[in-house]
C-alpha cells in the first residue's frame, strides 16, 4: 500500500498569533462541518476534510502511461495560532479496471485513487520523488496552494506580515511494509523544497500523514530561523539594526519548537532517527542561544550608552 | 513593499531602470522582480539570462493569469545570469528572484478572476520578498489597471505600495507622464474608480527622469549658442514639470545618459564602472533610487 502525499507550510498572514476560537472560525472551511483542535501542548486546529476529484495521468520513472481515478483528500491545519500548513494526500489502489467507473463508486471512497495501467508502485513513488514534476500529471502542489492561498485569504487575518518567511514544501510517501521497523529519509531538495520516504507497518499507515505535517512544520521553523540569522548577519555586516527581526523571530517561533507532540506514540522513533541525523533539535537549540545572546549583548549596550 | 513600475510611453527606459533598482535592493535584501509587461517582457534579457530572453516558454506568470496555474515559474538571478561579475558580488547579497513573462504572450482581458488572483499572488510574494519590483507595460495597459484594482481590495490595504512614473527629459515626455498620472483614464482616476483613496494613491506615485543629459559637464565640440539654447531649454522644462505637477518634491530621482545603456539594456554593475566602460555616475543614479524608494522620509504625505 502506498500514500503520496505535500504539506505546503508558511506564516499565517497576521501581525499576532490568532487565538483558539478565531483559528477554528479560520479553519471552518464548510458550513456545517467542525474543526478538530488540540491544546496540549500547543494548539493544533485543523479544517474539516475537503476532497477534489481527479482523473489525470500518474507520474513514474521510467515514464509508462498511468491514469490515476479517485479523490484527493485535503485539509488545512494551524498550529499555535501563527503556522498555516495544507496538506492533501492519496491512497493509491491498483486496479484492473480499463475505464473509469460512474462517480458514485469513487466519491465513497475519500482520498483513493485508483490507478489504471501497468505501472509498478516503485515506477509510481520513482516519479513522484524526481526533481521537478513531470507535467500535466496529478499535482499535490497545485491542491495545497489553493488550499493555503484560500485559509491565507480568510477575513478573519488581518494580513500583516509579523516576520517575512518563505514557505516551503515537503513531498512525502509513505509505504507499508508487514514486519518492518518504520524509517524515514528526508532528503533537503533545495530551499523550499524537500523530500521524505517514510516506510511503516500497515496498522500505522493512517498516521503516517501526522507525522509528514509534523515533520515539514519543524523543517519551516527550521528553515524560517536560518534564514532570519542570515538576514541578522546581513544587517550587522552593513551597520543596519537586527533587532527587529531577531526579537520577532524569537517571539514568534520558538515556542512552537516540539517535535514529535502530535504525533502517533509508535510514530516518534521516526523523530529519534531524524534527530540523530540530521540531527534537528540541538542545532535549533543553538540557533536560538545565538540570537538571544544577540539580543541581549545589544540591549546591554544600548543600556550602558543610556547611562553615559 | 510592492512597487509597480509604470510609464506613458515605451521605450522610456522603465524595464532597464527598475531591474538596476532591484538589483540594487537585492544587495541587502530579498528582492522579486514580475514581469507583468505582458506583450513584450524584456527584463529576462536585462538580467543576462539567455533562457528567459524574451520569456519563458510556459508556466510563467501570463499562464498564472490566464490558465489557472498555482506556481508561475522563477529564477534566482544570481545562479541564472550569464554575467559572471553578477554572481557572486556579494556573498552576503539578499535574494534576487525573477518571474519571468512569456514567449508569444500577450495582453489579456482583465476579469475579477485575474484581479483576486493578482492580489493572492502579491500578497504571499509581499509575506516572503522584502520588496516586489513589477514591471508594467507603458500606458493604460491590462497590468496597469489589474494591480490598481488588486491593490484596493481590503487582503492587500495593509501592504506599503508604491508606484513609479518614468519619463524621459522631453516636453511630450512630461506631457505624457503627467496625463497617465492626473489625466483622464490615469492612474489616480481609474485608482479611484477601483476604490482607492486618490489622495493617497497620488502621494504614494514618484516621478523618475531618465537619461536627463548633464549640461554642466564641459563639452568642447559645442557652440555658445548651443550651450545658452541648452540651458535655458532646460529652465524650461523645469518649469513645465512644476506646471504639470512633476516638480522636484514628486521626483524620486533622475538617470544621467548612459553610454553603455544606448547600446545595450542591461544591469550595470560596480565592475562595468571599475572598467571604466559605464560611468559611476550612473551607478550611482541607480543606487540612490534604490535607497530613497525604501527611505520612508521620501515617501511622507505631501
Ligand atoms: N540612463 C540611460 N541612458 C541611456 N539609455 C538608456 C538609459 N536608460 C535606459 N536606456 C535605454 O533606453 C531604451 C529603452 O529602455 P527600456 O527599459 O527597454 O524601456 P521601457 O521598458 O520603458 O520600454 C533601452 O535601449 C535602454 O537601454
Ligand atoms: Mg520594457
Amino acid at each position: 500500500m502506498v500514500i503520496l502525499g505535500e504539506v505546503r507550510t508558511s506564516l499565517l498572514h497576521n501581525s499576532l498569533p490568532l487565538p483558539r476560537d478565531a483559528v477554528a472560525d479560520l479553519l471552518s472551511l464548510r458550513p456545517g462541518r467542525q474543526v478538530t483542535a488540540t491544546d496540549r501542548p500547543i494548539n493544533r486546529t485543523v479544517s474539516p476534510e475537503t476532497v477534489i476529484g481527479v482523473d489525470c495521468a500518474i507520474a513514474s520513472e521510467p515514464r509508462v502511461r498511468a491514469r490515476g481515478i479517485g479523490t484527493v483528500a485535503a485539509h488545512a491545519v494551524v498550529v499555535g495560532g501563527l503556522v498555516a500548513q495544507a496538506s492533501a494526500r492519496v491512497r493509491l489502489e491498483w486496479t484492473a479496471d480499463r475505464e473509469r467507473k460512474p462517480w458514485a463508486h469513487y466519491a465513497r471512497r475519500r482520498g483513493v485513487v485508483e490507478v489504471l495501467g501497468g505501472v509498478t508502485a516503485e515506477q509510481v513513488l520513482a516519479g513522484y520523488h524526481r526533481p521537478g514534476r513531470q507535467a500535466d500529471t496529478m499535482d499535490l502542489g497545485a491542491v495545497c496552494q489553493r488550499l493555503l492561498t484560500q485559509v491565507q485569504g480568510r477575513p478573519q487575518l488581518d494580513h500583516r506580515t509579523g516576520l517575512r518567511t518563505r514557505p516551503t514544501s515537503l513531498r512525502w510517501t509513505a509505504v507499508a511494509r508487514e514486519d518492518e521497523r518504520p524509517s524515514v529519509r528526508l532528503h533537503i531538495d533545495d530551499e523550499v523544497q524537500r523530500t521524505l520516504q517514510v516506510v511503516v507497518p500497515p496498522d500505522l499507515l493512517g498516521e503516517a500523514a501526522r507525522f509528514c505535517e509534523d515533520l515539514a512544520l519543524h523543517d519551516w521553523l527550521y528553515t524560517a530561523l536560518g534564514n532570519v540569522v542570515g538576514q541578522a548577519e546581513r544587517d550587522m555586516a552593513i551597520g543596519a539594526d537586527p533587532m527587529g527581526v531577531l526579537n520577532a523571530a524569537l517571539s514568534l517561533l520558538v515556542r512552537l519548537w516540539m517535535p514529535g507532540a502530535h504525533v502517533d506514540l509508535a510514530l516518534r522513533p521516526l523523530w529519534q532517527e531524524l534527530e540523530t541525523t540530521p540531527g534537528f533539535t540541538e542545532s535549533w537549540d543553538r540557533q536560538v542561544a545565538w540570537m538571544r545572546d544577540q539580543v541581549s549583548m545589544r540591549t546591554l549596550s544600548a543600556l550602558q550608552e543610556a547611562r553615559h | 513593499m510592492l512597487v509597480f513600475a509604470s510609464s506613458d510611453k515605451g521605450g522610456t527606459g522603465r524595464s532597464v531602470t527598475s531591474c538596476n533598482i532591484a538589483f540594487h535592493l537585492a544587495q541587502r535584501d530579498d528582492v522579486a522582480y514580475l514581469d507583468f509587461d505582458f506583450g513584450s517582457p524584456t527584463a529576462g534579457a536585462i538580467f543576462d539570462i539567455p533562457r528567459a530572453e524574451r520569456g519563458i516558454e510556459r508556466d510563467g506568470l501570463h499562464t498564472y493569469f490566464t490558465d489557472g496555474i498555482t506556481d508561475p515559474r522563477h529564477l534566482d538571478v544570481w545562479h541564472a545570469t550569464d554575467r559572471a561579475d553578477l554572481r557572486g558580488a556579494n556573498v552576503r547579497a539578499g535574494r534576487l528572484s525573477f518571474y519571468p513573462g512569456e514567449m508569444g504572450g500577450a495582453e489579456f482581458a482583465i476579469s475579477d478572476t485575474a484581479t483576486t488572483r493578482c492580489a493572492e499572488l502579491l500578497t504571499r510574494l509581499d509575506q516572503e520578498y522584502s520588496v516586489c519590483v513589477v514591471d508594467l507595460s507603458a500606458g493604460r495597459s491590462t497590468a496597469l489597471e489589474m494591480v490598481l484594482a488588486a491593490t484596493a481590495q481590503p487582503m492587500m490595504r495593509a501592504i506599503t505600495t508604491r508606484w513609479l512614473v518614468f519619463h524621459r527629459w522631453t516636453r511630450q515626455h512630461i506631457v505624457a507622464a503627467h496625463g497617465l498620472v492626473y489625466g483622464e483614464r490615469g492612474i489616480v482616476e481609474i485608482g479611484a474608480s477601483a476604490g482607492h483613496d486618490p489622495e493617497a494613491l497620488r502621494d504614494a506615485i514618484r516621478f523618475v527622469r531618465i537619461a536627463v543629459p548633464n549640461l554642466k559637464e564641459h563639452n568642447p565640440g559645442q557652440t555658445a549658442a548651443q550651450a545658452t539654447w541648452l540651458f535655458t531649454y532646460d529652465e524650461e522644462l523645469r518649469k513645465l514639470a512644476v506646471d504639470k505637477r512633476l516638480g522636484k518634491s514628486r521626483v524620486l530621482g533622475m538617470t544621467p545618459v548612459e553610454p553603455v545603456l544606448q547600446y545595450r539594456e542591461q544591469l550595470i554593475s560596480d565592475s562595468d564602472v571599475s572598467t571604466k566602460i559605464a560611468n559611476h555616475a550612473t551607478v550611482e543614479a541607480f543606487r540612490e533610487l534604490a535607497a530613497r524608494l525604501s527611505d520612508d522620509a521620501v515617501w511622507e504625505g505631501m
